[in-house]
């Protein structure tokens, strides 16, 4: 049955045959900690026609809604919230 | 209350002890050519109640009377001239035509009453108001069960069969008593081949011609005659201990049944020795071969491989039948083959396993555990249910602890993300 570890941890699984007789195995679990994923922006007010960079902060590689790529510019066309999603070298992801 | 004369010694016993001893070398023998009175007088007759008379030819001693004072005497020994139990008429009632007194001894005099009114509550036949009515045993000390292996040693004698004996003990009021053992004797397993269990059957083999025995005359071969079979002889092929005997039995007669019973000598018939009677059973009529088995578990007769054994069918009704020994396919006339391969049926109680600690000594296991890891020698033996064992075979038990292992679906998570664990290799897991 699936749980959720919250901490590293080692389990030890104890097997019991039909006779009674019992024997052990152990196997641990390791818990990583979710990156704290930042943001900055190159300006948070542009004119119509003006560029913005978006770069994500605390993780190894970031992801942006709107297919804005990270620490590219980009001219956005509307007032617009954009998400970025961080990874870090474990696969734990923030946003 | 008795009296005794022996020789010149004159006693009086009332309630077992002596009142009255005195010596006197004057007495006179008396002549039996006139009737025996019992409670007449030329003067008073008895007035009383009289339960159990007893007239002996020899001297009892204290102890005999002592032991047998509450009791009617059943056995009819010689010295036993007479016996009266007055166990007779209806107490109290009208006994006119139960004028006669009954004698139990052997002799069985008639006595005559005589001025007996034989009705109403005096002169008259009695409740006896005896609590030993009917108990018709001498005392004893008891009857004692006891089993031996090969032999028995009961009060300074051995006993190597079965039976029943009796011996004399000294009993607590220092009068001497009868004692019963009831013994059953096993005898010890050798060769190491009969290890059936209780309920199977052993076939050991017929190693030498088995052919009955005629060793009566004016009999049809193998039919029965006379409320008894002619005998059919065995050879074992394996010494046991056997507690069923199964022979197969035709009876012509339909609609017919008889109680039948199995007597087993050791050698030819009479000639040899019985060692046992099955006990009695009823069997209906059958038209064809129809196996029975016979019940011997009182006494688990022994046999022994290479000796001769003779058995014969004893019936209460059936006058012409056919007994054989049971094989696995029947035989003309009831032969059974000069055919080693050939198998008698025999059940035997060397059968009981019983786990100990060590070869010799040690404490029973009635059930070795295996909840603890590692290698344990016990070491069983048979039982043949009586009192015989075999020797102990070692046996090591060894217990292993299953392998183990376990799975995960994942070896490293994100916090908060789910894992699932699976254990392998065994029944349970916690």
């Amino acid at each position: 049955m699936a749980f959720i570890p919250t901490t590293t941890t080692t389990f030890t699984v104890t097997g019991t045959d039909l006779n009674g007789c019992t024997n052990t195995s152990t196997r641990t679990i390791v818990v990583n900690p979710i990156p704290s994923v930042g943001s900055n922006a190159s300006a948070n007010a542009v004119c119509s026609g003006g560029s913005v960079i978006l770069t994500g902060t605390g993780a190894h590689s970031y992801t942006w809604s709107n297919g804005v790529s990270n620490g590219v510019a980009f001219i956005p066309t509307t007032t617009t919230t954009f998400t970025v999603t961080g990874t870090d070298l474990n696969g734990c992801t923030n946003t | 209350m008795a009296t005794v004369r022996d020789g010149t010694q004159m006693r009086i016993i009332i309630d077992g002890y002596i009142a009255v001893s005195v010596n006197n070398s004057a007495i006179t023998n008396i002549n039996n050519s006139t009737s025996l009175r019992i409670g007449s007088s030329s003067c008073n007759g008895f007035v009383g109640q009289l339960d159990e008379t007893r007239l002996w030819s020899s001297a009892r001693s204290q102890c005999n009377i002592y032991n047998n004072r509450l009791y009617e005497y059943s056995a009819t020994p010689t010295a036993l001239l007479l016996n009266c139990h007055y166990n007779q008429g209806v107490a109290n009632a009208t006994n006119t035509s139960v004028t006669t007194l009954t004698d139990f001894s052997d002799y069985n005099y008639i006595g005559t009453l005589i001025g007996f009114n034989l009705s109403g509550t005096t002169s008259n036949w009695v409740d006896d108001g005896c609590n030993a009515q009917g108990n018709t045993s001498a005392p004893a000390i008891g009857t004692t069960t006891a089993t031996g292996c090969n032999n028995y040693t009961w009060n300074g004698t051995t006993y190597t069969s079965s039976g029943m004996y009796t011996s004399t003990f000294n009993a607590a009021n220092g009068c001497d008593s009868i004692s019963t053992l009831d013994l059953i004797i096993g005898k010890p397993v050798s060769g190491g081949n009969d290890t059936g269990c209780l309920g199977t059957i052993l076939k050991p083999k017929a190693t030498t011609l088995i052919n009955p025995v005629q060793d009566q005359s004016n009999v049809t071969y193998n039919a029965i005659a006379n409320g008894s079979s002619p005998w059919q002889s065995f050879t074992p092929g394996i010494n046991g201990t056997i507690r069923y005997f199964e022979a197969e039995i035709r009876t012509p007669l339909s609609g017919m049944a008889a109680t039948v019973f199995v007597e087993l000598y050791e050698g030819q018939g009479t000639g040899g020795t019985l060692l046992g009677t099955s006990t009695v059973k009823t069997i209906s009529s059958t038209s064809t071969y129809a196996f029975e088995s016979f019940d011997f578990s009182a006494q688990g007769i022994y046999l022994e491989s290479g000796q001769l054994y003779t058995a014969r069918l004893v019936t209460s009704s059936f006058n012409q039948a056919w007994f054989r020994l049971s094989t696995t396919n029947p035989y003309p006339n009831g032969l059974l083959n000069n055919n080693a391969s050939q198998d008698l049926k025999f059940k035997t109680t060397m059968c009981e396993i019983k786990w100990y600690t060590a070869a010799t000594g040690g404490t029973l296991v009635p059930n070795p555990s295996t909840a603890s890891l590692g290698s344990t020698t016990f070491y069983a033996e048979a039982y043949d249910g009586i009192s015989c064992y075999s020797n102990r075979t070692p046996v090591t038990l060894t217990i292993e602890a299953p392998l183990v292992g376990s799975n995960t679906s994942a070896a490293a998570v994100c916090s908060g993300g789910s894992v699932i664990l699976t254990g392998t290799g065994a029944h349970s897991y916690t």
